[in-house]
């Protein structure tokens, strides 16, 4: 993509993501990761020019949340503007605040995504996401084992064992990060001996509904240089939002959102092999199903290679190609956060300060992805170096 | 002796139950489609006038596109076809149509219906995975005379017929 401007991250916050947190309200959820960005930058609030804010409506029911949230964002008597793009939003408010300060509009934007899941119906309103003259009465919100449908149809019990690998390593990785909800210690048996949602998709599989919030302070080259925290460089972004809600198959092929994001990511920034060029991904992964099939789309490779860099442990924190070191989404999911989230995280995995669950290798390029909407991909790379 | 006293904040949750009717507008092409399959059991798709795909719900562009579809470009399609991929839901959730939950296990699926090329969503009357094959023939079931309203629900599902798979040489679901 061409910028005008260099855009740096400057500062990452996010609060402690909960599976209840009657403690707060709404907008004192949301000034934990605000706070905490704060902090982390050594910025204060009238160093931001504009203030994005993000989340899923339905989910709380909260019409223009922005307005009753100004007091948690710091958003009083400056500019701003509301994302939301469903499951995507996270990943939308990152592109939003790098084209912003690219653009030369403003010097420093805060993007702020939150999610208070357990004040509202997750499912039902992922429901109504759906078209109203057709799909809303036979969606089941974001349920679905037809991915894992097609994996066992190929690979048989060896895909099972596969997705239930991939859970285990990110409740492992949640367990070293103090931020994420679910830290359960399971095995593999574990997840296939639990509740069946969508055959093959089973309770362990699929992501939490999570409280919490993640907020971004992103700035210019110059201001960069000044400010007091280590920057990581935003070197590009792509959508691919579609309206084919509908394509589940069939003769015609239609090229899926994940594949086109991360081909044109390839192809923009001349990463001929992910897996060597790039250190770290944090995916957005609503089940451990999709991130076993998604991993193919990103690594440009097929079914029976990943599965084998499954059983190698590539995908661990410690091997080859890591995979959600924070836990991921099946393990922390504050939707309108989940996706910020993966760029906070990348982002702290190329600054070295992720803490327990850093990877244990000098992280120069990290990949974050976003996915929602109507089987929509956001897709960004960060990097040390510019 | 001095006793530091513990305060305790009580949290209240305020309960709120939201119950919005609401009233939404097919336009022309998805009108003609529902009204067809009220008055005549019949399942139209549009074909785009560039690529030739059919689209399943029809609409006004093809997606792909982004040229409009002329309103003569009807092509009847179904009631037979096959399944592309399917769910067997074992969860209940909320039904926001109705706020009632739904009875599990129930089965969603695509399939792509003869004469077309595109894929409709709908419901499968068998719920034990083991029995639906993958590109499995099913044949649609409508609502009966006098009870169909114009909505998704016209056809009450669409049914597996055991044994029957279609032979294609496509890759399988998407």
């Amino acid at each position: 993509m061409n910028m005008n401007r260099k855009v740096a991250i400057t500062g990452i916050g996010q609060s402690k993501h909960r599976g209840h947190r009657q403690d707060v309200n709404e907008p004192e959820l949301v000034w934990e990761s605000v706070s905490d960005a704060l902090r982390d930058s050594c910025l204060d609030l009238k160093d931001i020019d504009c203030i994005l804010h993000g989340n899923m409506e339905l989910f709380e029911g909260v019409h223009q949340p922005d307005m009753w949230h100004t007091m948690g964002n710091g958003a009083r008597m400056k500019e701003g503007m509301r994302i939301t793009t469903g499951g995507t939003t996270g990943a939308t408010l990152n592109c939003a605040a790098a084209n912003l300060v690219a653009s030369g509009l403003y010097d420093t934007v805060m993007a702020v995504g939150f999610e208070k899941q357990e004040e509202g119906q997750t499912t039902t309103g992922i429901t109504a996401m759906a078209d109203p003259l057709w799909g809303r009465e036979i969606q089941t919100g974001a349920i679905t084992g037809a991915t894992g449908v097609l994996w066992v149809e190929e690979l048989g019990e060896r895909a099972e064992w596969a997705a239930a690998k991939m859970r285990v390593k990110a409740a492992k990785n949640a367990l070293r990060n103090y931020k994420a909800h679910l830290r359960i210690n399971i095995t593999e048996k574990d997840v296939m001996d639990s509740r069946l949602l969508a055959w093959p998709l089973r309770l362990l599989h699929m992501c939490p509904e999570s409280n919490g919030s993640c907020a971004i302070i992103y700035t210019n080259e110059e201001k960069a240089k000044k400010f007091p925290q280590k920057p990581v460089w935003i070197k590009d972004h792509v959508t691919c939002h579609k309206e084919e809600t509908f394509f589940r198959g069939g003769p015609r092929f239609q090229e899926l959102s994940q594949s086109y994001a991360a081909r044109t990511l390839y192809e923009r920034n001349g990463i001929k092999d992910p897996y060597k060029e790039i250190d770290v991904f944090e995916m957005y992964d609503p089940s451990s199903w999709w991130e076993l099939d998604w991993a193919c789309h990103f690594l440009r490779r097929p079914k029976a290679e990943v599965l084998e860099m499954v059983e190698r442990g590539d995908f661990e924190i410690e091997g080859a190609w890591p995979i959600n070191p924070s836990g991921g989404v099946v393990s922390t999911n504050p939707i309108g956060a989940t996706a910020l989230i993966r760029v906070a995280e990348a982002a702290l995995q190329v600054r070295g300060d992720a803490g327990e669950h850093q990877v244990p290798k000098n992280v120069r390029t990290a990949m974050a992805s976003g996915f929602g909407g109507t089987f929509w991909t956001v897709a960004a790379l960060l990097v040390k170096e510019l | 002796m001095n006793e530091e006293k513990q305060t305790t904040v009580e949290l209240i949750d305020i309960p709120e139950l939201v119950s919005i009717p609401h009233r939404f507008s097919t336009g022309p092409v998805m009108g003609r489609f529902l009204s067809t399959l009220r008055d005549e059991k019949k399942i139209l798709a549009n074909k785009c006038p560039k690529c030739g795909r059919t689209q399943l719900p029809p609409r006004i562009v093809c997606a792909e596109c982004n040229i409009e579809v002329p309103d003569g470009n009807w092509v009847e399609v179904g009631p037979g076809g096959y399944v592309t991929i399917f769910d067997v839901v074992f969860i209940p959730t909320l039904n926001p149509l109705t706020g009632k939950m739904r009875e599990v296990p129930y089965t969603t699926c695509s399939i792509i219906l003869d004469g077309g090329d595109a894929s409709l969503m709908h419901f499968l009357d068998e719920t034990d995975p083991e029995k639906i094959k993958m590109f499995n023939r099913v044949e649609a079931v409508f609502r009966p005379d006098g009870e169909r309203t114009g909505s998704v629900l016209d056809i009450l599902h669409f049914h597996v017929i055991p044994g029957e798979v279609q032979e294609v040489s496509h890759a399988m679901g998407f």
